[in-house]
């Protein structure tokens, strides 16, 4: 049974079609990639699963539950997690407290604060964050950031997580340790989507992989068949990706 | 930014706030045997600022949501405890009714409205005080209409009587104080911060924004409610267009911002000094108070944006860090 079900997804602006009746089944504890142009719906099709956007059609079953016009908070608690692209710290609150925020309100089960606390110290040992826990969040660095994102949707203790992006902005030794992160969390058994542009990662960790373009799906498989696929190669990757990675030998 | 400070340094230092704070209010809970009436009147004012500060303060400074017609609910609680009085109901009786009473609109209005985010929110806020004032003269009967409303007097004689308001405006500062103080310790202060730094992110964390935004608006109600419920009893004459006054709300939202947003003590600190100040500049420039009042002001905020105690703390640190001490 697939963890995360959605069916037919549309979000309208206006007269534009964000989102033009979008379907996939995520599988438990698969890494599931969703990538495209700039403005294909990316971030707005992670906006509709976690409900800061409302559906203006469609459905979304999760573990086997019908969650659709769920508002955000009890998404939350059932077991969904993401991350913001444009990374969202509670600015006046230290790093831990940021991350007890995730386990005192979106973990189902934890009432104490100590059992809180624990749960953020968790997080925030996961995601090397552990020596900057009294830390505020402006004296982050952007990686540092990107990983506080992380952390607190870890401390929710959630079935699934959703990654908009973040990788986005770091350098290749930061990129290589976020994949490293995000890989220990698939071997935990979480289940995890990331929306990225950074190729390298999306081929280092998913095990599917969607492609978005105009509000609509391009295509849909294995990561080898999709960047290999000429309609993708034509709206997104480009002949230089394709033929590099060609030259790289296909499967790694 | 410094860096983080050890929790043994900030026990310490909210022990020493608190032995202030205990002490303090012995002091002012006392001063009325030493005072005059003039004093006695002055302070009971800053009690009542404070109060309506702290209110405000728990909206605009722990919620992030500005209600710039936040002292409409003073008017209403003025109003709930004055007809509760005329209608036989006992002093501290009438108080629950303005409470109460002031919750219960927020609550109502703020389950629609607080849906808004930001501006909005704002704006809605003084339409509800502008609206107050028309229905209080539309309705009539009890509340007295455009004529205004004249409260029962009171038995006992005017110094013990004002004396007794002073202690009860008192009262409500100290615990409105020492409730927003408790709040911040608790998960539901945590909420209230989130959603301030980041809604969204507040709301996918788990954090069920319109529920807590609106308990946080009934409590501000409240507490703005009471101050104004004593208010009543104490002139003894409301009507709508001193009830309802906006003026009361841009004094607190003045206070608000001199004191410090979002802190504990701040709302009482800048009642303590706005009221002063205006105080002392009427009686120094009887003739140009208005204008000399506003550049102070301007002077404040120019100086201290942030308020007075980050002001403080910015100047405290400069000082260590160029003596040497750690």
């Amino acid at each position: 049974m697939a963890l995360l079900e959605a069916n037919d997804l549309e979000i309208r602006f206006g007269g534009v079609k964000a989102l033009a009746g979008v379907s996939f089944r995520v599988e438990e504890g698969e890494v599931f990639g969703v990538i495209g142009p700039n403005g294909a719906g990316k971030t707005t099709l992670l906006n509709a699963i976690s409900a800061v956007y409302k559906l203006n059609g469609g459905s979304i079953r999760f573990a086997g539950e019908d969650v659709t016009g769920l508002p955000p908070h009890r998404l939350s608690r059932l077991g969904i997690a993401r991350t913001f692209q444009i990374v969202q710290p509670f600015k006046a609150m230290s790093v831990r407290e940021n991350v007890a925020i995730g386990a005192m309100f979106g973990h189902a089960r934890l009432r104490t604060r100590d059992a809180w606390l624990a749960a953020a110290d968790a997080a925030l040992e996961r995601t090397g964050l552990a020596p900057k826990a009294a830390f505020m969040p402006p004296q982050l660095t952007l990686a540092d950031r990107k990983r506080l994102e992380v952390a607190r949707a870890l401390a929710m203790g959630p079935r699934i997580i959703l990654f908009d992006e973040v990788m986005a902005g770091l350098n290749h030794t930061e990129i290589e340790r976020m994949i490293d992160l995000v890989k220990s969390l698939k071997q935990a058994g979480l289940t995890v989507v990331v929306i990225e542009h950074v190729m390298k990662a999306v081929l280092a960790l998913c095990d599917r992989i969607m492609v978005l373009n105009f509000g609509a799906k391009l295509a849909e498989g294995v990561p080898d068949d999709v960047v290999s696929d000429p309609k993708v190669v034509e709206a997104y990757l480009g002949q230089r990706f394709a033929k590099a990675h060609a030259a790289a030998g296909g499967a790694r | 930014m410094s860096a983080p400070a050890s929790p043994s340094g900030a026990r310490r230092r909210a022990l020493l706030f608190w032995a202030f704070f205990a002490i303090g209010t012995v002091v002012l809970a006392l001063a009325p045997l030493a005072l005059n009436n003039y004093w006695l009147r002055v302070l009971t004012t800053v009690f009542m600022y404070a109060t309506v500060t702290q209110g405000l303060n728990v909206i605009v400074g722990l919620t992030g949501y500005h209600a710039f017609g936040n002292a409409v609910f003073f008017g209403f609680g003025a109003y709930a405890s004055g007809v509760a009085m005329t209608l036989g109901a006992p002093f501290p009786v009438a108080l629950v009714a303005a409470v109460a009473f002031s919750a219960l609109v927020a609550g109502i209005v703020g389950w629609p409205i607080l849906r808004l985010r930001g501006h909005y929110f704002a704006i809605a806020t003084v339409a509800l005080n502008l609206a107050a004032i028309q229905l209080v003269i539309q309705v009539g009967g009890v509340t007295g209409g455009a004529e205004g409303l004249p409260l029962p007097l009171s038995d006992l004689p005017p110094g013990p009587l004002y004396r007794a308001i002073y202690l009860v405006m008192l009262a409500g500062m100290v615990v409105s104080t020492l409730l927003v103080a408790f709040i911040l310790t608790r998960p539901f202060g945590y909420a209230l911060r989130a959603i301030r730094d980041g809604e969204r992110a507040a709301g996918v964390m788990g954090i069920d924004t319109t529920a807590t935004k609106v308990a946080a608006w009934a409590i501000s109600a409240g507490i703005t409610g009471f101050a104004g419920g004593v208010w009543a009893y104490w002139i003894t004459f409301i009507e709508p267009a001193s009830a309802f006054d906006p003026a009361i709300g841009v004094k607190a939202y003045m206070m608000l911002i001199l004191g410090g947003m979002g802190t504990v003590i701040g709302p009482v600190l800048g009642a303590f000094v706005l009221e002063f100040l205006s105080t002392l500049v009427w009686g120094g420039f009887l003739q140009a108070h208005q204008i000399v009042f506003g550049v102070l002001i301007v002077v404040i905020c120019l100086v201290a944006p942030n308020g007075m105690l980050v002001a403080g703390r910015s100047l405290i640190q400069r000082w260590r860090s160029r003596h040497g001490a750690a």
